[in-house]
């Protein structure tokens, strides 16, 4: 293979038939001229236009390639975890190994609540669903770190069409089994 | 070590009784032949090898026609270590009547359920699964279900069709009315609400609709004990049980001890005047969260009877080992992990001409050797 | 996948008609698709009328007119799923959406600059190149990679796909890996699309979140496997 400059910038490429479209530095550069920046020369001591947000961006070009130059999480171990029960200070959990393709929880462990984020606690309930992934931190300069990422799973609500459907379909269900 | 099914020695003589009871640790299959290759299937388990309902996986091994010789199957409960395979166990037996407490008819029950299905694919659980499956499975094929209630003789087989010579009755002896409306009214912490976030249906216990079995085999009797547990309502649970006036008359020799042997589900009456002296008495641990038996437990059943057996041990418990990275990573943690779904052991009892013998296989134990201290 | 990889990253690119101002870090969590805390610490890139980029613990943001770009270098990858599938199902169900891509995205390292050269020469290989490829590769210089020549980059697609995708296609890219120095490392991306035929009448979201709904965990797999294809030829 051809050899690369070690810079992040082939990412940004726009590859026929993707609809991973690029943002040309010039594209982003005109929206940059168009925000009002904080606290330059021209701003300092005021505030924002109305109707215009502000941002963190590097004035006046934006580069788009330092964004992808960042530490990746990468999982040796996933498992997909059901809490059970919930306890002073630990959870009990079973756990599917995702790795493995398996889809019968074979294991289960009990973990400190500590270990849920703070932020995340309001989702702690049994039957609640998280991801628990074990493997390497790795940076762009070259450290490896072992870690866990443990993230209870944000899913989208019951809604109430969905409760009356239910009722509707049970209804059905029951008119059409035959009990005797 | 998994089971061999094709080693399992010879099916039943057709005059002989067989209880045969599975259980991998989480999970539990009966399984009795109750003359001239009539079989009676109660509750399903994974063998977790072959991923076979265990019932089906052993009829299959014995030279069964499932599909015609199994007369009825009964679902205690719905608890997902109680249903596991019970789909293709009800769709291969085609011609068993499926018993059932009136839970899987209640609309109540239904609407409580169905939303941890309906367009809920990320949150669907297995039990969830199962029990749409055999819903569909019973709609579709128009089959009916047969009400499990108190002291209800569900099916009987007249003295002339079997090669013993006996008849053979099939009874629930629960769930009672006030049994059943007491699960309806607790399902209520398990109905989902607007706006709360979707999660798997994780079950209640105690279970109030558990289904416990009761057989008769001219003077022979089997009691399978199933999930049911005490409360302090004497109208619920064992107590409900042993106060009926319309329950069969006996005592059994079999006895599948409810609930893993837990103190819960222990009743001394149940041992005192539905029991023989001494009877043959199963249980099927739980590997999952707190161990059940106890010790305790263990003391306690077989200061009853001395011939009690489980299907696996409790120290079987063995857990998959990964890379060391992982392990390591886990220990940091302080997490211990454990395997949920050891491997499944068989119990199995025969009766011929008055005499038994009892046979045990893979993990399966006598009850005392469960934990070596004991 | 065979070889675990030095760097991973997993997109989901949904194509449609959205409104970028809206789509802040406080709206997000307002909603409960991230916590208060996820917003709080989020870096913001920019919030304008055609386009919002911003940026958290876990994820990055990236709206424009007619895209919304959700990114993420950090496994569980599901978390990405679970933010768009809230954010469609629950909040902006009617937003018309045309199509959607999975994205994966691998750098790994190879045994050494021999191996990956001989990964390049099996996918492109120099003899096809008659006399200029003979001069392509004629300075092959293990001591100095950077100074090869050789492949840049391929891609490989797929259109007849056989699942139930209406239309779209899978496209596999593979270059040097422009994170990983001395030469030993490739880069591999995998683009699953996934498109409705006729965009101009969608209504609503549902159709294309159904299809990431049905696909996301396979079209993973299937990544994955795509990876191992070459992998296994290093």
């Amino acid at each position: 293979m051809a050899g690369t400059d070690a810079v992040a910038i082939k990412e940004n490429n726009i590859v026929p038939g993707t609809i991973l479209k690029a943002l040309a530095r010039e594209h982003l550069s005109s929206i940059a001229k168009q925000i009002w920046i904080p606290n330059t020369e021209k701003t300092l001591g005021t505030s924002a236009p109305e109707g215009l947000s502000i941002g963190l961006i590097d004035h006046p070009h934006f580069h788009p390639a330092r964004l992808h130059v960042r530490d990746s999480f990468v999982a040796l171990q996933e498992w997909e975890g059901t809490i059970v029960s919930i306890y002073e200070d630990y959870f009990t959990a079973r756990l599917v190994d995702i790795t493995a393709e398996e889809s019968i929880a074979s294991e289960e462990a009990d973990f400190p609540l500590d270990d849920i984020p703070a932020c995340d606690r309001d989702l702690l309930r049994p039957g609640a669903i998280f991801r628990w992934a074990v493997g390497y931190r790795r940076s762009p300069g070259g450290t490896n770190m072992r870690g866990y990422q443990l993230a209870m799973r944000r899913l989208p609500q019951w809604t109430k069409r969905e409760l009356d459907e239910a009722k509707v379909e049970a209804l059905r269900i029951a008119g059409a089994l035959k009990m005797e | 070590m998994p089971l061999k099914w094709n080693n399992l020695g010879t099916p039943p003589l057709p005059e002989q009784l067989e209880v045969s009871i599975f259980g991998p640790g989480y999970g539990e299959s009966i399984v009795i032949h109750i003359g001239s290759g009539r079989w009676v299937i109660v509750d399903s388990c994974i063998d977790t090898v072959s991923g076979r309902p265990a019932p089906i996986a052993y009829l299959n091994a014995c030279g069964v026609d499932v599909a015609n010789a199994v007369d009825v199957v009964v679902a205690t409960h719905w608890h997902d270590d109680h249903i596991r395979g019970m789909a293709q166990v009800v769709n291969a037996c085609r011609s068993a009547k499926f018993c059932s407490a009136s839970t899987l008819q209640a609309p109540e029950f239904l609407a409580t359920v169905l939303p941890y299905a309906s367009r809920n694919k990320i949150a669907e659980g297995p039990g969830v699964r199962e029990l749409f499956e055999i819903i569909h499975i019973l709609e579709n094929n128009k089959r009916p279900i047969t009400r499990a209630i108190a002291d209800r003789r569900i099916k009987v087989w007249n003295h002339g069709t079997l090669a013993h010579g006996q008849p053979v009755a099939l009874w629930t002896l629960t769930p009672s009315d006030l049994q059943y409306a007491k699960f309806l009214t607790e399902l209520t912490a398990l109905m989902p609400g607007v706006g709360e976030t979707k999660r798997r249906a994780v079950p209640q216990r105690p279970n109030h609709v558990s289904v416990v079995v009761w057989i008769e085999i001219g003077d022979l009797h089997v009691l399978l004990g199933a999930d049911l547990e005490n409360t302090t309502n004497p109208g619920i649970g064992w107590s409900a049980v042993i106060s009926s006036t319309g329950r069969p008359t006996g005592r059994a020799t079999v006895f599948k001890i409810p609930h893993h042997g837990s103190k819960n589900a222990h009743h001394d009456q149940v041992w005192r005047t539905m029991l023989v002296d001494k009877p043959f008495a199963v249980l099927t641990p739980n590997n999952r969260g707190r161990a059940l038996p106890t010790e305790a437990d263990v003391t306690r059943i077989t200061g009853l009877t001395q011939t009690s057996y489980s299907t696996a041990k409790a120290s079987q418990r063995l857990r998959k080992r990964r890379d060391r990275a992982v392990e390591k990573t886990v220990r940091d943690m302080g997490v211990k992990l454990r395997s949920a779904e050891p491997e499944v052991g068989l119990v199995r009892l025969r009766q011929h001409n008055s005499a038994w013998t009892t046979e045990l296989f893979n993990e399966a134990c006598l009850l005392k050797e469960i934990y070596p201290s004991v | 996948m065979r070889i675990t990889p030095e760097y991973g990253n997993v997109g989901i690119v949904l194509l449609g008609s959205f409104n970028p101002p809206i789509f802040r870090p406080e709206w997000f969590a307002k909603t409960g698709i991230i916590s208060d805390e996820a917003a709080a610490t989020a870096e913001i890139e920019v919030i304008h009328k055609q386009i919002s980029a911003f940026r958290m613990a876990w994820a990055s943001l990236r709206i424009e007119s007619e895209s919304f770009v959700a990114e993420t270098d950090d496994a569980p990858y599901v978390r990405l799923f679970d933010l768009i599938m809230k954010t469609f199902r629950e909040r902006l169900e009617h937003t018309p959406l045309w199509a959607v891509g999975i994205n994966r995205r691998v750098h790994f390292r190879v045994r050494d600059v021999k191996t990956r050269d001989a990964i390049g020469k099996r996918l492109a290989p120099p003899e096809a190149w008659g006399e200029w490829g003979a001069m392509v590769t004629k300075e092959l210089n293990e001591q100095s990679p950077e100074r090869h020549g050789g492949m840049l980059s391929l891609t490989m697609q797929q259109r007849m796909i056989g699942d139930d995708r209406p239309g779209g296609s899978i496209n596999a890219r593979i270059e040097p890996s422009t994170r990983i120095p001395g030469g030993i490392g490739v880069f591999m991306e995998i683009n699953d699309h996934y498109e409705l035929p006729d965009r101009k009448n969608v209504v609503g979201c549902d159709q294309i979140i159904a299809l990431l709904e049905r696909n996301f965990e396979s079209s993973l797999k299937r990544s994955e496997w795509i990876i191992d294809q070459i992998m296994a030829l290093g």
